[in-house]
């Protein structure tokens, strides 16, 4: 009776010992090493550098799926620019907690990527170092690359802190997703104006009870609010930029997604979704429509053409108010920014590196990789070798530290073009860019503190706003007292920093 | 004493000042005999002090303006910060919605306690008598699964059953009735939250009561056969009272964590059309702060929840020991 | 003792067991669901339409979980920080447990109400990180081990058990002579399976699944427990298909994906307590001492 706990202990050491075994022996150790690695050929990338150790330099980035520092781009930019790097992983849930605190006890990382409202924190609150002189006397590829206007977003109180990298290409995301198929068989043309749109769910509606007309989440439908002059985040009004709540036509908005709601044209559980849910709607067939972006018309396509595979996907453009304008937001922002920490000591490599990596043919090098291996190029038009494209360059787009804007525009398509059903909903999408696109007159403005600080829980507010008058719960005639609880929780500041701004740009 | 002190004073001067020292000393006379008790003490008290206590003086950022950066290590920087005194706990208090909020989440949390109390225990009894060893071991088993599943998970689960398009409303509506907006409808949403709460925790919470009802001396119950007592007359008297230590013990605790209403559980599944019914403070504060980073204002809640809880744990284990003879400590 | 069966006896056996079959199904059928999907074909899961059993069925989800990616490293970590800390925990917390069981020792009081305290209050994020810097366990295996080493909870579960000892039987022993620590280990132990495996279980639970820790103090992808693994990569299925061959991508969800990482999870605690549930057994404790 003695010692019954060891032996349970005893027996437990077995039975793990026994899972471990197995699992080093069915394949633990996988082929991510074995993806090629193969040091470059002589024509690709422009001059190694040579002369002099380089320091290793450490770099803290958002969270994928893959370990960059076994990937076989990370080891073309080690032989491109001579520098050794190491990666770290910032965790995908709640990042900036990690973030904040691992800046201030002081860890020595050397370039940080970091996405807009973290820049708009760290440098804020003073934890990162200033790099215009660095950039003036080392970047001289950096400031070829990056546009003026780009720079400005990087500044702070006059001071450059990061290097902005923009989105690969100016371009419309937003659409209304659409069972083209369902629309052929009653008949429908595609909508174009906000009364054909209300008059297709109704006939959906009619002639398929058993089908959602329109499904989401959330409170933002581009294609619907293109009807109410709603394009953009921020627009002027008399003069002064006035956020998409304030818009006088947002009341209007409500109301018009209050009726759908009302007579079930709209999902019931709209409230409740997240786009999980609403997705699931689409791809099983039972909804109608759904608002998203051509990324989302990529992702559901597979799983859609198994579920219904009479079903054919066709896109709504932003609908026509009662002059006839439309127009929606088009994506020209800001997307990513490459800082220094205060503490460290690397700082003029690191901006080398970058450097090294902005340079035309190194870049061309490191996001497409050899032309007639990995790429082809005719006209301005690239495309990729597949599957060897993905396979050495798939993961490129983590590890860029900013693009050359001009060349890249075009030189992303060639990653768009991968997944082909990608390639056209991006295509469908922005055929009529000319026609649709409008400019966020924020889009360029540089972090402010104000602005970072208040815009999530208000946005937070809005939805939730929203979604309560869906459900009848509140009434439109509150709108009001909704602004005014906005103003006061922050808005008000924020509106007047933005006109700060602005009355200096004009 | 009496009787040491008679002794000392027939002592020679010298060894009575001694001795009065040491054995005059009940706490020195236990230490002597059971010093090996003391070291077992010692890992435990080792933890507590190192990892659990010297973080505490970080409670002190609740009444500062914490700023990440204002020193030039995290260490300074809670020293460099100013103090703002009761501000953060102002900001929650004197919002409109606390009072709102601190309801829905004593309501919720009392809601979940009357009925989630006491199911485990009688599922731990149903399982304790048992006949057939197999199903009782399946069972053991299967019953704990749901505890492992994350909220995400079970939320959409839920989702499927009981959304406005689900298999419960399928149901309702061929049954002719009108289908019910579960997880938007006011008066359902909370009972949503118990129920839920209660299919992934119930299994889980059987265990320690099974544990307590199989240390019951099996010779009280065959004792009990012999003179005659059925089976609901057995458990009454028997298992039941076996396992009061711990009923207690986990009801005290409990009782303590009743501002507690189930933050990842309820963040996971509310939506503004159930904020009036389902808003509990952590999820209120958590949208007030969302995106600022503010540690300060956390730590704030935090200490004001654990303040709630002390208080209602010592008043509850009072209570236990008034009233029922049974103490935590 | 069975054969005194009259018929309330037999009349409770029988609602008796139709509950238990009830509450089985309740809780086995909605997790049969979350195992179905994670063996069904993309389609099928993406389109709502898995129920109870796989729809096309196929291993693939779990074949990439386990080839592609750190799937087994991160297990070898959590099986590492389980095995050592429940050791670890078990050890201290049945240690510290004791003395306090016992009325009369000195200095009782304080030190329980020093672990309840220490149960309810919590001194933030930032302290914890700054101790952990200090003890030099930042990114280690031990940033995982030292935070779960003593849960009060437990600790009180343990007294509470240890209380329910009758004094007779330790009376005996050290009447003999005997040291407490000896009493302890030969006497107090072999009676107390129960509470050995409840707490057992309880702290490699604990451990087995703690994300929060790791979420803070490890930084390094080598030290990146299951939990923590799990939960990025369900998150960053899409992004991770992306990367992936027509083949594999066809074949996969994300719903199918975190439904195969929720499993595989799981099958190691499924294979562990079939072990410890011979402890949970009448009889283990009083009874087999008494002679």
């Amino acid at each position: 009776m003695l010692f019954k706990r060891s032996k349970w202990i005893k027996s437990g050491i077995a039975g793990i010992a026994a899972i471990t075994m197995l699992a080093g022996c069915s394949g633990g150790k996988e082929p991510e090493a074995s993806q090629g690695g193969t040091s470059p050929s002589a024509s690709a990338p422009a001059s190694a550098e040579t002369g002099g150790v380089k320091p290793e330099l450490k770099v803290l980035a958002f969270n994928v799926g893959f370990d960059p520092n076994n990937d076989p781009v990370a080891q073309d930019i080690e032989t491109t620019t001579g520098y050794k790097v190491h990666y770290t992983l910032l965790p995908k849930d709640n990042p900036e907690e990690k973030l904040n605190i691992e800046i201030a006890s002081g860890s020595n990382y050397d370039i940080l990527t970091l996405n807009p409202s973290q820049f708009y924190t760290l440098v804020a609150q003073g934890a990162l170092q200033p790099i215009g002189d660095l950039v003036d006397q080392y970047g001289a590829n950096l400031k070829e690359g990056i546009s003026e206007s780009s720079w400005e977003l990087g500044r702070y109180n006059g001071e450059l802190y990061g290097i902005p990298q923009k989105n690969e290409r100016a371009n419309i995301e937003q659409t209304m997703i659409v069972r083209q198929d369902v629309l052929d068989e009653l008949g429908l043309k595609t909508p174009v104006t906000l009364d054909e749109f209300y008059e297709t769910l109704k006939t959906i509606k009619a002639k398929k009870p058993d089908m959602i007309p329109l499904t989401g989440n959330g409170m933002n439908v581009p294609m619907v609010w293109s009807a109410y002059g709603l394009y953009t985040a921020w627009s002027e009004v008399d003069g002064q930029l006035v956020p998409r709540i304030k818009h006088p036509a947002m009341k209007d908005y409500f109301a018009f997604m209050k009726k759908l709601f009302d007579e079930g044209l709209v999902d019931k559980d709209w409230p409740i979704n997240k786009s999980a849910q609403a997705q699931e709607k689409f791809i099983s067939g039972q909804a109608a429509m759904i608002s998203g972006d051509w990324n989302l018309a990529s992702n559901m396509n597979d799983a859609f053409k198994t579920n219904v595979p009479q079903g054919k996907m066709g896109y709504i453009s932003p609908l026509q108010g009662s002059d006839g304008s439309a127009g929606v937001e088009m994506a020209d922002k800001l997307i990513y920014v490459h800082a220094i920490p205060k503490s460290s000591k690397k700082a003029e490599d690191a901006i080398k590196f970058m450097d090294l990596k902005m340079q035309k043919d190194n870049f061309t090098f490191l996001t497409l990789g050899e032309k007639g291996v990995t790429f082809n190029e005719e006209n301005g038009v690239y495309s990729p070798i597949m599957p060897i494209f993905t396979e050495k360059r798939g993961t490129a787009y983590f590890f860029l530290n900013g693009i050359r804007e001009v060349e890249y525009a075009d030189m992303w398509l060639a990653r768009l073009r991968r997944t082909p059903t990608l390639f056209e909903a991006f295509n469908a999408i922005n055929k009529d860019f000319d026609k649709y696109a409008k400019v966020n007159p924020i889009a360029f403005m540089p972090p402010i503190e104000a602005v970072g600080k208040n815009s999530p829980s208000l946005s937070q507010m809005e939805n939730d706003f929203f979604l309560q008058v869906l459900l009848s719960g509140e009434k439109v005639e509150n709108f009001d007292k909704f602004l005014e609880k906005w103003d006061s929780s922050g808005g008000s500041d924020v509106i007047k920093a933005i006109n700060d701004w602005y009355s200096t740009k004009k | 004493m009496k009787e040491s002190e008679a002794v000392i004073e027939r002592m020679p001067p010298e060894r009575a000042a001694w001795r009065g020292k040491r054995n005059d000393n009940r706490f020195w006379r236990y230490f002597r005999s059971n010093y090996d008790l003391y070291l077992m003490c010692i890992p435990g008290l080792a933890f507590l002090i190192v990892y659990k206590f010297t973080p505490l003086l970080g409670l002190s950022l609740a009444f500062k303006d914490f700023n990440l950066f204002a020193g030039d290590n995290i260490i300074d920087s809670i020293v460099q910060s100013p103090w703002v005194g009761m501000k953060h706990f102002n900001r929650i208090f004197e919002d409109e919605a606390f009072l709102k909020v601190i309801g829905n989440t004593l309501i919720i949390s009392l809601y979940k306690l009357v009925f989630l109390f006491p199911i485990p225990i009688l599922v731990a009894i149903s399982l304790n008598e048992l006949r057939i060893r197999w199903m009782k071991r399946w069972v053991q088993t299967i019953v704990y699964l749901p505890h492992f599943l994350s909220w995400v998970i079970i939320f959409g689960l839920f989702y499927s059953l009981f959304g406005s398009y689900g298999m419960i409303n399928k149901l309702i509506e061929a049954l002719g009735g009108h289908s019910i907006s579960f997880f938007s409808d006011s008066s359902w949403f909370r009972s949503l939250l118990v129920f839920t709460e209660g299919w992934k925790e119930t299994g889980w919470n059987t265990i320690l009561f099974l544990a307590a009802m199989t240390a019951i001396d099996p010779q009280q119950h065959e004792a009990a056969v012999v003179d005659g007592a059925g089976r609901f007359k057995r458990i009454w008297h028997i298992t039941i009272p076996g396992i009061v230590p711990v009923l207690m013990l986990v009801l005290v605790l409990r009782l303590g964590q009743i501002l507690n209403a189930g933050f990842e559980q309820v963040l996971v599944m509310y939506n503004p059309a159930v904020y009036d019914v389902a808003d509990i403070i952590q999820t209120f504060v958590y949208r007030i702060g969302l995106g600022k980073m503010d540690f300060s204002l956390s730590t704030a809640l935090g200490l004001f929840e654990s303040v709630v809880a002390f208080i209602l744990v010592y008043s509850s284990n009072q209570l236990s020991k008034r009233y029922l003879g049974k103490s935590i400590w | 003792m069975n054969n005194i069966r009259n018929r309330s006896d037999r009349w409770f056996d029988v609602v008796n067991n139709a509950l238990i079959v009830v509450i089985g199904l309740i809780c086995l059928l909605p997790f049969l669901h979350v195992l179905a999907k994670s063996l069904s074909n993309q389609a099928s899961v993406m389109g709502n339409k898995v129920t109870f059993y796989p729809i096309g069925m196929h291993l693939e989800a779990f074949r990439f979980v386990f080839a592609h990616t750190r799937f087994f490293e991160a297990l070898q970590v959590t099986l590492l920080v389980t095995v050592i800390g429940t050791a670890l925990s078990l050890t201290i917390t049945i240690l510290a447990a004791y003395p306090l069981s016992k009325p009369e020792f000195k200095g009782r009081k304080p030190i329980l109400l020093l672990y309840v305290f220490s149960m309810l209050f919590y001194g933030g994020i930032i302290p914890g990180y700054i101790l952990m810097k200090g003890l030099g366990l930042l990114d280690t295996v031990w940033a995982m081990i030292v935070p779960l080493l003593v849960v009060p909870f437990n600790l009180f579960v343990c007294k509470t058990f240890f209380e329910g000892i009758p004094e007779g039987i330790e009376e005996s022993a050290k009447i003999d002579g005997a040291t407490n620590f000896r009493i302890l280990r030969s006497i107090v132990l072999p009676i107390s399976l129960p509470v050995v495996a409840t707490l057992g279980i309880f702290y490699a639970v604990g451990y087995w699944n703690n994300y929060f820790h790791p979420l803070i103090y490890i930084s390094s992808i080598d030290l990146k427990p299951l939990q923590l693994f799990l939960f990025e990569t369900i998150a960053n299925t899409e992004e991770l298909l992306q990367e992936q061959p027509d083949s594999v991508r066809l074949s996969m969800a994300p719903e199918g994906f975190r439904a195969a990482m929720v499993i595989s999870s799981i099958v190691p605690i499924l294979l562990v307590y079939p072990f410890l549930q011979r402890y949970f057994v009448t009889g283990m404790t009083l009874g087999s001492v008494k002679g």
